[in-house]
Protein backbone atom coordinates (compact mmCIF):
# COMPACT_ATOMS: atom_id res chain seq x y z
CA UNK A 1 0.00 0.00 0.00
CA UNK A 2 2.70 2.15 0.99
CA UNK A 3 4.17 1.79 -2.18
CA UNK A 4 1.47 2.02 -4.16
CA UNK A 5 0.83 5.59 -2.91
CA UNK A 6 4.07 6.39 -3.06
CA UNK A 7 5.20 5.30 -6.87
CA UNK A 8 1.64 7.24 -7.96
CA UNK A 9 2.01 10.15 -5.40
CA UNK A 10 2.21 12.35 -8.44
CA UNK A 11 -0.97 11.51 -10.37
CA UNK A 12 -2.86 10.37 -7.34
CA UNK A 13 -2.51 14.17 -6.44
CA UNK A 14 -4.50 15.40 -9.64
CA UNK A 15 -6.64 12.37 -9.75
CA UNK A 16 -7.82 12.70 -6.39
CA UNK A 17 -9.77 15.91 -7.28
CA UNK A 18 -10.22 15.23 -10.32
CA UNK A 19 -12.95 12.63 -9.78
CA UNK A 20 -13.92 14.06 -6.37
CA UNK A 21 -14.86 17.25 -8.51
CA UNK A 22 -16.88 15.05 -11.01
CA UNK A 23 -18.76 13.09 -7.78
CA UNK A 24 -19.16 16.30 -5.79
CA UNK A 25 -21.13 17.74 -9.21
CA UNK A 26 -23.44 14.42 -9.65
CA UNK A 27 -24.22 14.09 -5.61
CA UNK A 28 -26.92 16.62 -6.27
CA UNK A 29 -27.18 17.44 -2.45
CA UNK A 30 -25.00 20.69 -1.11
CA UNK A 31 -24.10 18.65 2.27
CA UNK A 32 -22.49 15.65 0.30
CA UNK A 33 -20.76 18.19 -2.25
CA UNK A 34 -19.72 20.04 1.64
CA UNK A 35 -18.12 17.00 2.92
CA UNK A 36 -16.76 15.71 -0.41
CA UNK A 37 -14.61 18.83 -0.37
CA UNK A 38 -13.68 18.31 3.18
CA UNK A 39 -12.79 14.66 1.96
CA UNK A 40 -10.76 15.86 -0.58
CA UNK A 41 -8.46 17.90 1.38
CA UNK A 42 -8.03 15.28 3.72
CA UNK A 43 -6.74 12.68 1.47
CA UNK A 44 -4.49 15.27 -0.12
CA UNK A 45 -2.44 16.36 3.32
CA UNK A 46 -2.20 12.21 4.17
CA UNK A 47 -1.04 11.48 1.08
CA UNK A 48 1.70 14.41 1.45
CA UNK A 49 3.20 11.38 4.37
CA UNK A 50 3.72 9.62 1.12
CA UNK A 51 5.56 12.13 -0.58
CA UNK A 52 8.43 10.39 -2.73
CA UNK A 53 12.25 11.54 -2.82
CA UNK A 54 12.90 14.79 -4.89
CA UNK A 55 13.81 13.55 -8.65
CA UNK A 56 11.34 11.03 -9.51
CA UNK A 57 9.29 10.41 -12.79
CA UNK A 58 6.15 9.03 -13.24
CA UNK A 59 4.81 8.16 -16.70
CA UNK A 60 1.59 7.98 -17.94
CA UNK A 61 0.61 4.81 -18.69
CA UNK A 62 3.94 3.31 -18.82
CA UNK A 63 5.09 5.14 -21.85
CA UNK A 64 8.64 7.31 -21.43
CA UNK A 65 9.26 10.72 -21.98
CA UNK A 66 9.68 11.39 -25.48
CA UNK A 67 6.19 9.81 -26.63
CA UNK A 68 4.63 9.41 -23.31
CA UNK A 69 3.83 12.75 -20.89
CA UNK A 70 6.32 13.04 -17.65
CA UNK A 71 5.06 13.84 -14.29
CA UNK A 72 7.79 14.92 -12.10
CA UNK A 73 8.89 15.70 -8.60
CA UNK A 74 11.76 18.16 -8.47
CA UNK A 75 12.91 20.90 -5.95
CA UNK A 76 11.52 23.24 -8.01
CA UNK A 77 7.20 21.68 -8.13
CA UNK A 78 7.68 19.99 -4.44
CA UNK A 79 7.15 23.01 -2.34
CA UNK A 80 4.67 24.56 -4.67
CA UNK A 81 2.61 21.13 -4.50
CA UNK A 82 2.80 21.35 -0.66
CA UNK A 83 1.14 25.30 -0.80
CA UNK A 84 -1.54 24.22 -3.23
CA UNK A 85 -2.31 21.45 -0.90
CA UNK A 86 -2.64 24.07 2.62
CA UNK A 87 -4.41 26.76 0.92
CA UNK A 88 -7.17 24.01 0.19
CA UNK A 89 -7.20 22.96 3.68
CA UNK A 90 -7.19 26.26 5.35
CA UNK A 91 -10.09 26.76 3.03
CA UNK A 92 -11.81 23.46 3.95
CA UNK A 93 -10.89 24.45 7.77
CA UNK A 94 -13.01 27.95 7.54
CA UNK A 95 -16.06 26.50 5.94
CA UNK A 96 -18.56 27.57 8.82
CA UNK A 97 -18.14 30.98 7.94
CA UNK A 98 -17.28 30.62 4.40
CA UNK A 99 -19.91 28.52 3.27
CA UNK A 100 -22.58 30.71 4.30
CA UNK A 101 -20.83 33.72 1.74
CA UNK A 102 -20.13 31.54 -0.54
CA UNK A 103 -23.47 30.00 -1.42
CA UNK A 104 -25.09 33.61 -0.95
CA UNK A 105 -27.21 34.09 -3.54
CA UNK A 106 -26.78 30.60 -5.52
CA UNK A 107 -30.15 28.34 -6.19
CA UNK A 108 -30.62 25.88 -3.30
CA UNK A 109 -30.35 23.31 -6.69
CA UNK A 110 -27.26 24.90 -7.58
CA UNK A 111 -25.49 25.28 -4.86
CA UNK A 112 -23.39 22.19 -5.01
CA UNK A 113 -21.77 23.14 -7.98
CA UNK A 114 -19.57 25.50 -6.42
CA UNK A 115 -17.80 22.75 -4.45
CA UNK A 116 -17.22 20.86 -7.90
CA UNK A 117 -15.84 23.77 -9.41
CA UNK A 118 -13.24 24.17 -6.46
CA UNK A 119 -11.56 21.13 -7.09
CA UNK A 120 -11.66 21.32 -10.30
CA UNK A 121 -9.88 24.71 -10.58
CA UNK A 122 -7.41 22.28 -7.78
CA UNK A 123 -7.20 19.59 -10.06
CA UNK A 124 -5.81 22.09 -12.54
CA UNK A 125 -3.41 23.89 -10.51
CA UNK A 126 -1.78 21.15 -9.16
CA UNK A 127 -1.74 19.55 -12.96
CA UNK A 128 0.44 22.83 -13.38
CA UNK A 129 2.85 22.37 -10.90
CA UNK A 130 3.65 18.63 -11.45
CA UNK A 131 3.79 18.06 -15.32
CA UNK A 132 7.35 18.67 -17.21
CA UNK A 133 5.18 18.46 -20.35
CA UNK A 134 4.67 21.40 -22.42
CA UNK A 135 1.55 20.65 -24.17
CA UNK A 136 -0.05 18.87 -20.77
CA UNK A 137 0.59 22.31 -19.43
CA UNK A 138 -1.25 23.78 -21.60
CA UNK A 139 -4.16 21.80 -21.05
CA UNK A 140 -3.88 21.91 -17.53
CA UNK A 141 -4.04 25.93 -17.57
CA UNK A 142 -7.07 25.92 -19.53
CA UNK A 143 -8.71 23.63 -16.88
CA UNK A 144 -7.55 25.52 -14.21
CA UNK A 145 -8.78 29.01 -16.35
CA UNK A 146 -12.40 27.77 -16.99
CA UNK A 147 -12.81 26.72 -13.51
CA UNK A 148 -11.50 29.78 -12.33
CA UNK A 149 -13.87 31.98 -14.69
CA UNK A 150 -16.60 30.42 -13.32
CA UNK A 151 -15.68 31.11 -9.94
CA UNK A 152 -15.03 34.46 -10.34
CA UNK A 153 -18.28 35.47 -11.90
CA UNK A 154 -19.85 34.81 -8.34
CA UNK A 155 -20.19 37.88 -6.28
CA UNK A 156 -23.30 39.99 -4.82
CA UNK A 157 -21.91 42.72 -7.70
CA UNK A 158 -23.70 42.00 -11.38
CA UNK A 159 -20.34 43.80 -12.37
CA UNK A 160 -18.91 40.58 -11.53
CA UNK A 161 -19.88 38.26 -14.38
CA UNK A 162 -18.58 40.89 -16.89
CA UNK A 163 -15.20 40.94 -15.09
CA UNK A 164 -15.15 37.21 -15.32
CA UNK A 165 -15.97 37.58 -18.77
CA UNK A 166 -13.14 39.68 -19.52
CA UNK A 167 -11.29 37.91 -17.71
CA UNK A 168 -12.37 35.21 -19.90
CA UNK A 169 -11.12 36.43 -23.01
CA UNK A 170 -7.61 38.06 -21.87
CA UNK A 171 -7.29 34.52 -20.70
CA UNK A 172 -8.00 32.83 -23.53
CA UNK A 173 -5.65 34.91 -25.40
CA UNK A 174 -2.97 34.49 -22.81
CA UNK A 175 -3.42 30.59 -22.98
CA UNK A 176 -3.25 30.79 -26.62
CA UNK A 177 -0.05 32.87 -26.83
CA UNK A 178 1.25 29.74 -24.81
CA UNK A 179 0.30 27.55 -27.23
CA UNK A 180 1.82 29.35 -30.18
CA UNK A 181 5.11 29.54 -27.78
CA UNK A 182 5.12 25.95 -27.08
CA UNK A 183 4.29 25.09 -31.19
CA UNK A 184 7.46 27.21 -32.15
CA UNK A 185 9.55 25.09 -29.71
CA UNK A 186 8.28 21.78 -30.78
CA UNK A 187 8.96 22.90 -34.55
CA UNK A 188 12.73 23.21 -33.93
CA UNK A 189 13.21 20.45 -30.96
CA UNK A 190 10.59 17.73 -32.44
CA UNK A 191 9.63 16.89 -28.57
CA UNK A 192 7.33 18.42 -26.31
CA UNK A 193 8.79 17.23 -22.66
CA UNK A 194 10.98 20.22 -21.15
CA UNK A 195 14.04 18.53 -20.40
CA UNK A 196 14.59 17.06 -23.89
CA UNK A 197 13.43 20.41 -25.39
CA UNK A 198 16.31 21.58 -22.89
CA UNK A 199 19.00 19.24 -24.51
CA UNK A 200 18.23 19.31 -28.02
CA UNK A 201 18.31 23.48 -27.31
CA UNK A 202 22.27 22.78 -26.48
CA UNK A 203 23.09 21.37 -29.98
CA UNK A 204 21.94 24.32 -31.57
CA UNK A 205 22.35 27.71 -32.27
CA UNK A 206 20.59 30.64 -30.96
CA UNK A 207 17.82 30.91 -34.02
CA UNK A 208 14.91 33.71 -34.36
CA UNK A 209 12.38 30.83 -34.26
CA UNK A 210 13.49 30.41 -30.07
CA UNK A 211 13.56 34.18 -29.83
CA UNK A 212 10.76 34.16 -30.83
CA UNK A 213 8.78 31.13 -29.48
CA UNK A 214 10.14 32.80 -26.00
CA UNK A 215 8.57 36.19 -26.21
CA UNK A 216 5.17 34.37 -26.89
CA UNK A 217 5.48 32.22 -24.49
CA UNK A 218 6.19 34.94 -21.80
CA UNK A 219 3.95 37.45 -23.11
CA UNK A 220 1.59 34.84 -22.81
CA UNK A 221 2.22 34.28 -19.04
CA UNK A 222 2.85 37.90 -18.20
CA UNK A 223 -0.80 38.23 -19.23
CA UNK A 224 -2.36 36.26 -16.94
CA UNK A 225 -0.06 37.42 -14.38
CA UNK A 226 -1.36 40.68 -14.79
CA UNK A 227 2.21 42.88 -14.71
CA UNK A 228 1.53 46.22 -15.43
CA UNK A 229 0.91 47.20 -19.02
CA UNK A 230 -1.02 43.91 -19.04
CA UNK A 231 -3.33 44.46 -15.96
CA UNK A 232 -6.28 45.86 -17.12
CA UNK A 233 -8.40 42.70 -16.36
CA UNK A 234 -7.20 42.16 -12.81
CA UNK A 235 -8.75 45.61 -11.91
CA UNK A 236 -12.47 44.55 -12.42
CA UNK A 237 -12.26 41.21 -10.91
CA UNK A 238 -10.55 42.55 -7.91
CA UNK A 239 -12.88 45.36 -7.33
CA UNK A 240 -16.29 43.29 -8.06
CA UNK A 241 -15.73 39.71 -7.35
CA UNK A 242 -16.84 37.80 -4.16
CA UNK A 243 -13.46 38.74 -1.83
CA UNK A 244 -14.30 34.58 -0.39
CA UNK A 245 -13.81 33.60 -3.95
CA UNK A 246 -10.77 35.63 -4.13
CA UNK A 247 -9.13 34.25 -1.14
CA UNK A 248 -8.58 30.81 -3.47
CA UNK A 249 -7.94 32.59 -6.49
CA UNK A 250 -5.60 35.23 -5.55
CA UNK A 251 -3.53 33.12 -3.58
CA UNK A 252 -3.09 30.75 -6.31
CA UNK A 253 -3.15 32.21 -9.63
CA UNK A 254 0.07 34.33 -8.77
CA UNK A 255 2.33 31.67 -7.34
CA UNK A 256 1.00 29.59 -10.33
CA UNK A 257 1.90 31.99 -12.48
CA UNK A 258 5.29 32.32 -11.53
CA UNK A 259 6.01 28.92 -11.31
CA UNK A 260 4.86 28.75 -14.83
CA UNK A 261 7.61 31.23 -16.30
CA UNK A 262 10.26 29.64 -13.30
CA UNK A 263 9.63 26.51 -15.18
CA UNK A 264 10.09 27.35 -18.27
CA UNK A 265 12.98 29.51 -18.00
CA UNK A 266 14.97 26.88 -15.47
CA UNK A 267 13.89 23.34 -16.92
CA UNK A 268 12.83 24.17 -21.01
CA UNK A 269 15.38 26.31 -22.20
CA UNK A 270 17.43 26.92 -19.37
CA UNK A 271 18.68 29.89 -17.89
CA UNK A 272 21.71 30.20 -20.09
CA UNK A 273 20.11 30.56 -23.00
CA UNK A 274 17.31 32.57 -21.13
CA UNK A 275 20.04 35.43 -19.99
CA UNK A 276 21.63 34.84 -23.92
CA UNK A 277 18.82 36.26 -26.29
CA UNK A 278 18.25 39.36 -23.45
CA UNK A 279 15.20 38.28 -22.12
CA UNK A 280 16.10 38.98 -18.52
CA UNK A 281 16.37 42.68 -19.89
CA UNK A 282 13.03 43.18 -20.77
CA UNK A 283 12.38 41.21 -17.76
CA UNK A 284 13.69 43.54 -15.61
CA UNK A 285 12.80 47.11 -18.04
CA UNK A 286 8.82 45.70 -17.37
CA UNK A 287 9.58 45.18 -13.29
CA UNK A 288 10.60 48.16 -12.87
CA UNK A 289 8.04 49.85 -14.85
CA UNK A 290 4.84 47.25 -12.97
CA UNK A 291 6.81 48.67 -9.58
CA UNK A 292 6.68 51.97 -10.15
CA UNK A 293 3.44 52.67 -11.69
CA UNK A 294 2.08 50.29 -9.59
CA UNK A 295 3.31 52.12 -6.14
CA UNK A 296 2.32 55.32 -7.98
CA UNK A 297 -1.39 54.05 -8.63
CA UNK A 298 -1.98 52.69 -5.50
CA UNK A 299 -1.39 55.58 -3.87
CA UNK A 300 -4.08 57.37 -5.78
CA UNK A 301 -6.76 54.99 -4.54
CA UNK A 302 -8.81 54.98 -1.23
CA UNK A 303 -10.85 51.57 -1.43
CA UNK A 304 -8.83 48.97 0.69
CA UNK A 305 -9.55 46.08 -2.25
CA UNK A 306 -7.89 48.28 -4.87
CA UNK A 307 -4.78 49.16 -2.41
CA UNK A 308 -4.41 45.06 -2.03
CA UNK A 309 -4.74 44.68 -6.56
CA UNK A 310 -2.17 47.71 -6.51
CA UNK A 311 0.36 46.18 -3.97
CA UNK A 312 -0.28 42.71 -5.77
CA UNK A 313 1.22 44.47 -8.64
CA UNK A 314 4.29 46.19 -7.23
CA UNK A 315 4.91 42.74 -5.41
CA UNK A 316 4.90 40.95 -8.57
CA UNK A 317 7.16 43.37 -10.08
CA UNK A 318 9.46 42.53 -7.30
CA UNK A 319 9.30 38.68 -7.63
CA UNK A 320 9.70 39.31 -12.00
CA UNK A 321 12.91 41.59 -11.06
CA UNK A 322 14.41 38.12 -8.79
CA UNK A 323 13.25 36.11 -11.65
CA UNK A 324 15.28 38.14 -14.35
CA UNK A 325 18.23 38.78 -11.80
CA UNK A 326 19.12 35.51 -10.27
CA UNK A 327 19.01 31.85 -10.80
CA UNK A 328 18.66 31.09 -7.06
CA UNK A 329 15.24 29.44 -6.85
CA UNK A 330 14.90 28.72 -3.15
CA UNK A 331 14.88 32.49 -2.21
CA UNK A 332 12.30 33.14 -5.28
CA UNK A 333 10.27 30.79 -4.16
CA UNK A 334 10.33 31.70 -0.58
CA UNK A 335 8.96 35.58 -2.25
CA UNK A 336 6.26 33.83 -4.04
CA UNK A 337 5.01 32.03 -1.42
CA UNK A 338 5.13 34.80 1.35
CA UNK A 339 3.69 36.99 -1.26
CA UNK A 340 0.67 34.19 -1.46
CA UNK A 341 0.50 33.78 2.12
CA UNK A 342 -0.01 37.83 2.79
CA UNK A 343 -2.81 38.08 -0.17
CA UNK A 344 -4.73 34.47 1.75
CA UNK A 345 -4.21 36.91 4.98
CA UNK A 346 -5.81 40.16 3.30
CA UNK A 347 -8.31 39.16 1.37
CA UNK A 348 -9.58 37.02 4.43
CA UNK A 349 -9.76 40.27 6.56
CA UNK A 350 -11.61 41.77 3.51
CA UNK A 351 -14.19 38.73 3.62
CA UNK A 352 -14.62 38.72 7.47
CA UNK A 353 -14.43 43.26 7.40
CA UNK A 354 -17.67 43.06 5.06
CA UNK A 355 -19.67 40.84 7.92
CA UNK A 356 -18.17 41.45 10.65
CA UNK A 357 -15.87 43.49 12.67
CA UNK A 358 -12.46 41.99 13.44
CA UNK A 359 -11.04 40.61 16.52
CA UNK A 360 -8.11 42.02 17.79
CA UNK A 361 -6.06 38.99 17.12
CA UNK A 362 -6.52 38.20 13.56
CA UNK A 363 -6.07 42.74 13.25
CA UNK A 364 -2.41 41.80 14.93
CA UNK A 365 -2.26 39.37 11.90
CA UNK A 366 -3.52 41.22 9.50
CA UNK A 367 -0.76 43.94 10.39
CA UNK A 368 2.07 41.63 10.19
CA UNK A 369 0.93 40.33 6.68
CA UNK A 370 1.39 44.62 5.87
CA UNK A 371 4.25 45.18 7.17
CA UNK A 372 5.73 41.72 5.41
CA UNK A 373 4.06 43.65 2.36
CA UNK A 374 5.95 46.77 3.09
CA UNK A 375 9.67 44.65 3.42
CA UNK A 376 9.90 46.08 7.90
CA UNK A 377 11.61 43.86 9.85
CA UNK A 378 10.28 40.71 11.73
CA UNK A 379 8.04 40.01 9.11
CA UNK A 380 9.35 37.60 5.96
CA UNK A 381 9.05 40.54 3.74
CA UNK A 382 12.01 41.70 5.26
CA UNK A 383 14.31 38.99 4.39
CA UNK A 384 12.39 38.82 0.64
CA UNK A 385 13.30 42.53 0.30
CA UNK A 386 17.14 42.54 1.65
CA UNK A 387 17.69 38.98 -0.53
CA UNK A 388 16.53 41.02 -3.70
CA UNK A 389 18.40 44.11 -2.85
CA UNK A 390 21.73 42.06 -2.41
CA UNK A 391 21.23 40.11 -5.56
CA UNK A 392 20.91 43.32 -7.52
CA UNK A 393 24.03 44.73 -6.02
CA UNK A 394 25.88 41.70 -6.19
CA UNK A 395 25.09 41.79 -9.99
CA UNK A 396 25.62 45.16 -10.20
CA UNK A 397 21.80 46.26 -11.68
CA UNK A 398 22.04 49.98 -10.00
CA UNK A 399 19.49 51.11 -11.98
CA UNK A 400 16.70 48.16 -10.68
CA UNK A 401 18.21 48.33 -7.24
CA UNK A 402 17.27 52.57 -7.33
CA UNK A 403 13.81 51.33 -8.98
CA UNK A 404 13.23 49.10 -5.76
CA UNK A 405 14.27 51.30 -3.34
CA UNK A 406 11.52 54.45 -5.03
CA UNK A 407 8.70 51.75 -5.20
CA UNK A 408 9.21 50.61 -1.58
CA UNK A 409 9.20 54.54 -0.24
CA UNK A 410 6.31 55.28 -2.62
CA UNK A 411 4.50 51.88 -1.38
CA UNK A 412 4.86 53.49 2.52
CA UNK A 413 2.30 55.39 1.85
CA UNK A 414 -0.84 52.81 0.98
CA UNK A 415 0.62 50.52 3.27
CA UNK A 416 -0.19 53.08 5.95
CA UNK A 417 -3.45 53.29 4.56
CA UNK A 418 -4.16 49.57 4.76
CA UNK A 419 -3.22 50.10 8.63
CA UNK A 420 -5.43 52.88 9.54
CA UNK A 421 -8.17 50.81 7.91
CA UNK A 422 -7.87 47.74 10.07
CA UNK A 423 -7.36 49.80 13.30
CA UNK A 424 -10.76 51.55 11.82
CA UNK A 425 -12.48 47.88 11.92
CA UNK A 426 -11.44 46.70 14.79
CA UNK A 427 -14.24 45.50 17.55
CA UNK A 428 -15.63 42.87 19.43
CA UNK A 429 -15.41 39.29 17.47
CA UNK A 430 -19.03 37.88 16.20
CA UNK A 431 -17.81 34.53 15.28
CA UNK A 432 -17.10 31.39 17.28
CA UNK A 433 -13.99 30.20 17.91
CA UNK A 434 -13.95 27.15 15.10
CA UNK A 435 -14.69 29.86 12.31
CA UNK A 436 -11.28 31.55 13.11
CA UNK A 437 -9.60 28.15 13.34
CA UNK A 438 -8.43 28.90 9.39
CA UNK A 439 -7.58 31.95 10.16
CA UNK A 440 -4.66 30.96 13.28
CA UNK A 441 -3.72 28.31 11.19
CA UNK A 442 -2.92 30.97 8.49
CA UNK A 443 -0.99 32.90 10.85
CA UNK A 444 0.79 30.02 12.02
CA UNK A 445 2.47 29.06 8.62
CA UNK A 446 3.30 32.64 7.70
CA UNK A 447 5.17 33.20 11.17
CA UNK A 448 6.79 29.34 10.30
CA UNK A 449 7.80 31.88 7.03
CA UNK A 450 9.51 33.99 9.36
CA UNK A 451 12.16 31.13 10.83
CA UNK A 452 12.61 29.94 7.08
CA UNK A 453 13.59 33.30 6.02
CA UNK A 454 16.09 33.32 9.14
CA UNK A 455 17.70 29.78 8.40
CA UNK B 1 -11.99 41.13 -33.80
CA UNK B 2 -11.38 40.79 -29.74
CA UNK B 3 -9.83 44.46 -29.39
CA UNK B 4 -11.90 46.80 -31.82
CA UNK B 5 -15.80 44.92 -31.39
CA UNK B 6 -17.73 46.74 -28.89
CA UNK B 7 -20.30 43.42 -29.19
CA UNK B 8 -19.35 40.49 -26.57
CA UNK B 9 -20.27 38.11 -28.93
CA UNK B 10 -18.55 39.54 -31.41
CA UNK B 11 -15.54 39.49 -29.21
CA UNK B 12 -16.12 35.85 -28.00
CA UNK B 13 -16.30 34.54 -31.94
CA UNK B 14 -12.87 36.45 -32.35
CA UNK B 15 -11.39 34.07 -29.93
CA UNK B 16 -12.53 31.19 -31.46
CA UNK B 17 -11.22 32.74 -35.04
CA UNK B 18 -7.88 33.32 -33.15
CA UNK B 19 -7.67 29.97 -32.05
CA UNK B 20 -8.53 27.87 -34.75
CA UNK B 21 -5.52 29.81 -36.76
CA UNK B 22 -3.48 28.39 -34.19
CA UNK B 23 -4.93 25.21 -34.89
CA UNK B 24 -3.89 25.49 -38.41
CA UNK B 25 -0.36 26.62 -37.51
CA UNK B 26 0.00 23.37 -35.54
CA UNK B 27 -1.68 20.51 -38.49
CA UNK B 28 0.93 22.50 -40.71
CA UNK B 29 3.82 21.74 -38.65
CA UNK B 30 3.17 17.93 -39.16
CA UNK B 31 3.16 18.13 -43.00
CA UNK B 32 5.81 16.76 -44.86
CA UNK B 33 5.89 17.40 -48.98
CA UNK B 34 5.19 14.27 -49.89
CA UNK B 35 4.00 12.75 -46.84
CA UNK B 36 0.41 10.90 -46.80
CA UNK B 37 -2.57 10.45 -43.89
CA UNK B 38 -0.61 8.61 -41.30
CA UNK B 39 -2.11 5.22 -41.80
CA UNK B 40 -0.48 2.04 -41.74
CA UNK B 41 -0.55 1.11 -46.00
CA UNK B 42 2.55 -1.32 -45.98
CA UNK B 43 0.69 -3.23 -42.93
CA UNK B 44 3.64 -4.05 -41.19
CA UNK B 45 6.07 -5.06 -43.91
CA UNK B 46 10.00 -3.71 -44.29
CA UNK B 47 11.01 -1.38 -45.90
CA UNK B 48 7.69 1.00 -46.65
CA UNK B 49 7.61 3.33 -49.85
CA UNK B 50 5.41 5.49 -48.44
CA UNK B 51 6.26 8.56 -46.44
CA UNK B 52 3.86 9.57 -43.27
CA UNK B 53 2.96 13.33 -42.46
CA UNK B 54 3.55 13.68 -38.19
CA UNK B 55 0.53 12.22 -36.38
CA UNK B 56 1.35 13.87 -33.36
CA UNK B 57 0.47 17.27 -33.86
CA UNK B 58 -3.20 16.01 -35.35
CA UNK B 59 -3.43 14.17 -31.83
CA UNK B 60 -2.43 17.40 -29.55
CA UNK B 61 -5.13 19.64 -31.67
CA UNK B 62 -7.98 17.53 -31.09
CA UNK B 63 -7.05 18.28 -27.25
CA UNK B 64 -6.98 22.03 -28.31
CA UNK B 65 -10.26 22.33 -30.05
CA UNK B 66 -12.10 20.33 -27.35
CA UNK B 67 -10.89 22.85 -25.07
CA UNK B 68 -11.54 25.32 -27.41
CA UNK B 69 -15.20 24.27 -27.39
CA UNK B 70 -15.41 24.40 -23.37
CA UNK B 71 -13.84 28.17 -23.58
CA UNK B 72 -16.97 29.11 -26.17
CA UNK B 73 -19.53 27.31 -24.34
CA UNK B 74 -18.08 29.21 -20.78
CA UNK B 75 -18.43 32.14 -22.73
CA UNK B 76 -21.43 31.89 -24.32
CA UNK B 77 -23.14 30.83 -20.39
CA UNK B 78 -21.21 34.15 -19.02
CA UNK B 79 -23.10 36.11 -21.99
CA UNK B 80 -25.97 34.86 -21.31
CA UNK B 81 -25.90 35.59 -17.82
CA UNK B 82 -25.10 39.18 -18.81
CA UNK B 83 -27.51 39.60 -21.05
CA UNK B 84 -30.17 38.77 -18.43
CA UNK B 85 -28.80 41.04 -15.75
CA UNK B 86 -27.65 43.99 -17.80
CA UNK B 87 -30.46 43.89 -20.93
CA UNK B 88 -27.56 44.55 -23.41
CA UNK B 89 -24.58 42.74 -24.18
CA UNK B 90 -22.64 45.91 -25.53
CA UNK B 91 -19.29 46.37 -23.91
CA UNK B 92 -19.86 50.32 -23.97
CA UNK B 93 -23.65 50.64 -22.52
CA UNK B 94 -22.65 47.82 -19.56
CA UNK B 95 -19.75 49.43 -18.31
CA UNK B 96 -21.38 53.18 -18.56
Amino acid sequence: MNIFLTNNWLILNVLIPLILAIIAILSKDVKRARSIFKISSIISLFLLFFMPEIGTSYYLGGFEAPIGIEYKLDSLNAIIIIYLHIIMTLLSISMPWLQLMLEDGIKESKKHYIYGIFLLAQTGYIGIASTVDLFNLFVFIEISSLATYTLISLGNSRHAIVASLDYLIVGTVSATFILVGIGMFYSITGTLNMEDVREALKEQFVSRILISGSLIFCVGALLKLAIFPLHSWIIKTYRHTSSHILIYTASISAPIGFYTILRFIHTCIGSDIFNLIGMNQIFQVMSMITMIAGAYLGNRVSNFREIILYSAIVQMGYILMMISATDNISIILQYILADGFMKFIFFTYVSHQEKYSINISFAYITIYGILSNLGLPISIGFFNKINLLTILLDNMFYTSFIATIIATVMSINYNFKMINHVADNIGEPEYNITSSAGIILASLFSISLIFYGIL
Amino acid sequence: MIITEDNYLRKIIGLSIFQSAVIIFFVALGKISTGTIPFDKCKGTIPCDYVYSAALPHVLMLTAIVVGFATLAVGLALLYRIKSEFGTISENDINQ
